[in-house]
């Protein structure tokens, strides 16, 4: 490396390289579990000031190595430095790590190991800035690639990049500045007549970047234009990322009581809550709310307790079925209340007088043991499967109770008009209730909703949650899509209430009419109930990729002669539905074991990276390889043809590195050009000769030796 | 090493005039390129720059006779190249040389004659030789015109046509000198002019032998191309009206013969070409009328095409 002049400028300007480059460093303990960053800082200071002082080789390679020993020594050992135990300690990490390296077991790796080669790293970067600071004086590579990596922080992890970017901006512009001023002293060298040049030059830059900034920084902030694009991205890439990397709320799947403040994103979970078996049942059901109000659901209804929940009028063939809940160790206790499918009937606990609760209007079956609410671990329960008539659904009346439209119609005073507008045009066409609710599920079921668990948005204060889900982010869970179905077949008068509760769960076969469910915290579901007069509240599946277990074409098919072949093909609609929706269910449990499998780390990183620093070597020592091609190719210049050709090589490495011959300019002009530039004569030389071989017209005895001595010179000097 | 020789008499020349025309040494070597390409050079300047004082220091350098002919409206082509008197003791035409039948010749401010004078003049300029009562008289050998033109003064001149301006090998322009040039030209005349103490550098015999020997000085190919490309430029450049000749290309050519030769070269290279093409053709060159309003001369187009056009590169073939 060329000595150049260490003059407080450059001390300036290198310092703010270590700035910027202490900007990579600041968020990693936000997105990493990188600890002691101050340390790092402390050593790549360091290491900046090591190779500033532009040492010899063997002191900066001695203080470096020291620095970075002594930082490690500072992180993790407890040894006496330099005693024989933390030599040993040192050495024992070292190999054990290196064999690791070496077998690709990059996880075996250890923190200190790591923190070395982060040191390497650093110490590797103070090197480059030095170079691109000090020797080229180029720092725009650098600075952009700071700005992006401080937009991808900022984007994509919980980073706050928003102060950061301006203080790259202004120290990136700063030191471009000053770097423009040395190239333009360099180049144009006439130009530093006066030294107060200099500090107008500074004065003028920072005063424009004051301006700028400011300017900047008062200006009206334009929105997002994507609201995020880490989703965007997943859905086209079509990866399913561990959620939890997200800077959104992010919950566990489960079943949860609280429900006043819906959205976000969540963990797939799956530990098992109850299993349970016996007969057919639908969806397991825990308790029903009434109130929408904005941003989640509550409940205001009285309580009401009845012995048996009674959804359904008499009309509604039920079959009486009976199944048997055991729940799981892990949810010992946490129930005090019973799940079941269908309308119940009746539940026992075994060895227990427990007396069951129905709230009339919510289904919460609480169980009480004299008088105190008992959750109890195996039940057993009676309920009725319901086959519900579509036709009687469509015939019902809409002469609604008075306790129903009381409670069941209610909607937020502040809620958007858009919501009605829409439930108005889908449900425009349909004459019947029914017809309506189905229109609205689906509309659902359209392609530009999409399910999805992570990275769902919550909505702002001031924002609707059915609006954002409906005409924002279109991407949800069940409970985008049951509040969006209840709350847009309110808007029409439809009374409605948001059920939550459990799929079925996982079904195997246990004996002749017998199944066994087993119902995970994954299972846990919201849909909604829709009161028909005559019928009841019927439950309705909305969410995309779900089906309902109320398959309705059991029913469907007992009325077979008012059957219209477009119902069929509807059916059969549904069916196929069914079998995709029940794929995607299984997918999402897959996924969760995918990502777990697939973190034996794969491969191509590590190849497309190799390929990355090997071209950036060969972009970096492009010059060295090809003069060192050039020189041993012409290496025994003996005739005019190879001088030419030799000589015309040198004129494409000149023009490689930036010293084209002008239009206009002869070889003379051009090799005296070069001379001066390179402050040496060889170039005139070279092409004196060349003039004499092609212009002369009688190629003579040339002393080849010398020639092809000056041309090896002037190719050494190209480049450095 | 012959060429050797005869530069450094070249070179005693050059010395020998700078002694007396003083920071003009450009304009010198491009006078005795014209000698030696045994063309003609056509100055155009304000009086009192040096012109006549060039002349003469050539003259006297290569130990020729100068003769001035100092042009008039009233000039008649007699008066230039001779006429035949009758002598009445020997009953017969005798005829008396014309200031043209002269190695050296200033004709100064040309431009103010008639064009019948002018063509007289220009004849001989190109033919080398004068027809006198219809006796064609070969004119001495070397022979070198160093006319003058006055472009301040336009009333009652005959501007010469471009046909004729086609004669002339430079068209050159003097300049005047810089403040030390000046106080040195003050110095030297403060008590006797130096022309009256130059003497003979170079015989006439040297210089014929030497126009000889610039005709011998290879032109690659790649030179031939980059005079043909620069000249077919000014047949198409958008300002120019008139391009350059071929007769404009041949002048080049031997210029830049000549004047490789003047710099001790056996052969020519582009930078010949690049520096002669200015001077030689430049008044070759008729510009859009409407642009000899904006100061634009012929020079300025020539420079413009120089210095965007690609000079060709000889022996590219063997890099193939």
């Amino acid at each position: 490396m060329q000595r150049t002049k260490q003059t407080p400028k450059i001390f300036l300007m290198y310092m703010i390289g270590y700035l910027l480059l202490m900007e990579w460093l600041i968020p990693l303990p936000e997105v990493t579990n990188t600890g002691y960053v101050p340390v790092f800082m402390a050593a790549a200071g360091f290491f900046f000031l090591v190779m500033f002082l532009q040492f010899p080789w063997w002191v900066t390679l001695l203080l470096t190595a020291g620095g970075m020993l002594f930082s490690i020594h500072s992180i993790f050992l407890d040894e006496t430095l330099f005693s024989i135990q933390w030599w040993q300690a040192l050495y024992i990490e070292g190999t054990t790590n290196i064999s690791y390296m070496l077998e690709g077991r990059w996880y075996g790796m250890s923190d200190m190991f790591r923190s070395f080669l982060f040191m390497l790293l650093l110490s590797i970067m103070s090197y480059l800035l030095y170079f691109w600071i000090v020797q080229a004086r180029r720092i725009l590579f650098f600075f952009l690639f700071t700005v992006i990596y401080i937009g991808v922080m900022d984007t994509f992890f919980v980073y706050d990049g928003t102060t950061a970017v301006i203080r790259v901006f202004v120290l990136g512009f700063i030191l471009m500045a000053l770097l423009q001023w040395d190239r333009l002293v360099y180049y144009y060298p006439g130009a530093v007549q006066s030294r107060f040049v200099w500090f107008r030059w500074t004065m003028l830059a920072l005063f424009l970047l004051a301006c700028s900034t400011a300017v900047g920084l008062l200006l009206p902030k334009a929105e997002p234009q994507w609201p995020d694009p880490v989703p965007f991205l997943e859905r086209t890439a079509g990866i399913e990322t561990p959620a939890g990397s997200g800077g959104e709320t992010v919950q566990k799947i489960g079943y949860g009581e609280n429900d006043e403040q819906l959205g976000g994103g969540f963990e797939m979970d799956e530990t098992p809550v109850f299993t349970a078996s016996g007969g057919d049942v639908g969806y397991w059901r825990g308790e029903s709310k009434n109130v929408y109000t904005g941003r989640g659901w509550e409940s205001n209804t009285p309580e009401r307790p009845s012995p048996v929940s009674g959804f359904y009028d008499d009309s509604v063939e039920t079959t009486q079925q009976n199944v048997t809940v055991q729940i799981a160790q892990e949810h010992a206790g946490a129930f005090d209340f019973a799940f079941y499918p269908g309308s119940l009937q009746d539940i026992e606990v075994p060895n227990q007088n427990v007396s069951l609760e129905v709230d009339r209007y919510t289904g919460r079956a609480s169980t009480t043991a004299a008088g105190e609410p008992l959750a109890p671990r195996r039940y057993e329960l009676t309920y009725g499967y319901p086959e519900f008539s579509i036709e009687q659904m469509q015939s019902a009346s809409t002469n609604d109770p008075q306790y129903i439209e009381d409670y069941f119609l209610g909607l937020p005073d502040d809620l958007p008009s858009s919501i009605r507008e829409q439930a108005d045009e889908i449900t425009s066409g349909e004459n019947n209730r029914y017809d309506k609710v189905r229109a609205v599920e689906r509309y659902f079921n359209s392609p530009e909703f999409t399910y999805d668990t992570s990275n769902i948005a919550v909505p702002e204060q001031g924002e609707d949650y059915v609006e954002q889900f409906l005409f924002d982010t279109q991407r949800g869970y069940c409970d985008n899509f049951s509040t969006s179905m209840a709350v847009m077949l309110r808007t029409v008068g439809i009374p409605t209430r948001w059920v939550k509760g459990f799929t079925k769960g996982s079904e195997s076969q246990a004996g002749e009419n017998s199944t066994v469910y087993e119902v995970t915290s994954a299972n846990a579901h919201s849909w909604v109930e829709v009161y028909f007069p005559g019928t009841g509240w019927v439950p309705f599946e909305p969410t995309r990729g779900f089906s309902s277990e109320f398959d309705y074409s059991q029913q469907e098919n007992t009325e077979e002669n008012n059957e219209t072949p477009e119902r069929e093909e509807e059916q059969q609609e549904q069916q196929q539905d069914t079998e995709e929706e029940e794929q995607q269910q299984n997918q999402e449990e897959n996924d969760t074991q995918a990502a777990a499998s697939s973190s034996g780390m794969p491969k191509w990183p590590f190849i497309a990276g190799g390929v990355l620093v090997l071209a950036a070597l060969l972009y970096v020592f492009r010059f060295t390889i090809i003069k060192k091609g050039m020189l041993l190719r012409f290496r025994h210049t003996k005739d005019a043809a190879s001088f030419t050709r030799a000589f015309y090589s040198l004129l494409r490495l000149l023009r490689h590195a930036g010293f084209d011959r002008r239009d206009g300019e002869t070889l003379r002009e051009y090799g005296k050009r070069m001379d001066e530039w390179f402050a040496v004569n060889d170039m005139s030389t070279l092409v004196h000769e060349y003039e004499k071989i092609h212009y002369g017209g009688r190629p003579k005895k040339e002393n080849w030796d010398h020639i092809t001595a000056v041309w090896a010179k002037m190719v050494h000097r190209i480049g450095t | 090493m012959k060429v050797e020789t005869e530069r450094s008499g070249l070179q005693q020349v050059i010395e020998n005039i700078e002694r007396v025309v003083v920071g003009k040494r450009e304009e010198i070597e491009l006078s005795l390129t014209a000698l030696l390409a045994k063309g003609h050079v056509l100055l155009e300047d304000v009086p009192g720059v040096g012109k006549t004082m060039m002349v003469r220091a050539i003259a006297r350098s290569i130990g020729a006779d100068f003769k001035r002919i100092q042009f008039t409206p009233d000039l008649l082509p007699s008066d230039v190249s001779g006429v035949s008197i009758y002598n009445q003791k020997t009953q017969s035409f005798e005829f008396r040389e014309g200031p043209v039948m002269s190695n050296v010749v200033l004709a100064d401010e040309i431009n103010r004659t008639s064009p019948k004078t002018q063509s007289s003049l220009l004849e001989a300029l190109e033919e080398g030789s004068v027809t006198i009562d219809g006796r064609t008289r070969d004119l001495e050998q070397p022979f070198f015109v160093m006319a003058t033109q006055n472009p301040i003064e336009y009333g009652g001149t005959y501007p010469l046509p471009e046909a004729q301006l086609d004669r002339f090998l430079f068209k050159l322009k003097m300049g005047y000198p810089t403040y030390e040039e000046e106080l040195s030209v003050l110095k030297r005349v403060e008590q006797n002019h130096p022309i009256q103490e130059l003497h003979e550098v170079l015989s006439l015999e040297d210089i014929l032998k030497m126009q000889e020997q610039v005709s011998s000085v290879y032109v690659d190919d790649a030179v031939k191309q980059y005079i043909i490309s620069i000249v077919n430029e000014t047949r198409t450049h958008r300002d120019v009206q008139l391009g350059v000749s071929p007769r404009g290309s041949i002048a080049l050519m031997k210029a830049s013969q000549a004047f490789a030769f003047l710099k001790g070269r056996e052969y020519v290279v582009p930078d010949d070409i690049k520096h002669l093409a200015p001077v030689a053709l430049s008044h070759r060159i008729i510009l859009r009328s409407d642009l000899q309003m904006v100061e634009k001369d012929g020079e300025d187009v020539i420079r413009d095409i120089l210095s965007t056009l690609r000079v060709p590169l000889a022996g590219k073939e063997m890099v193939q």
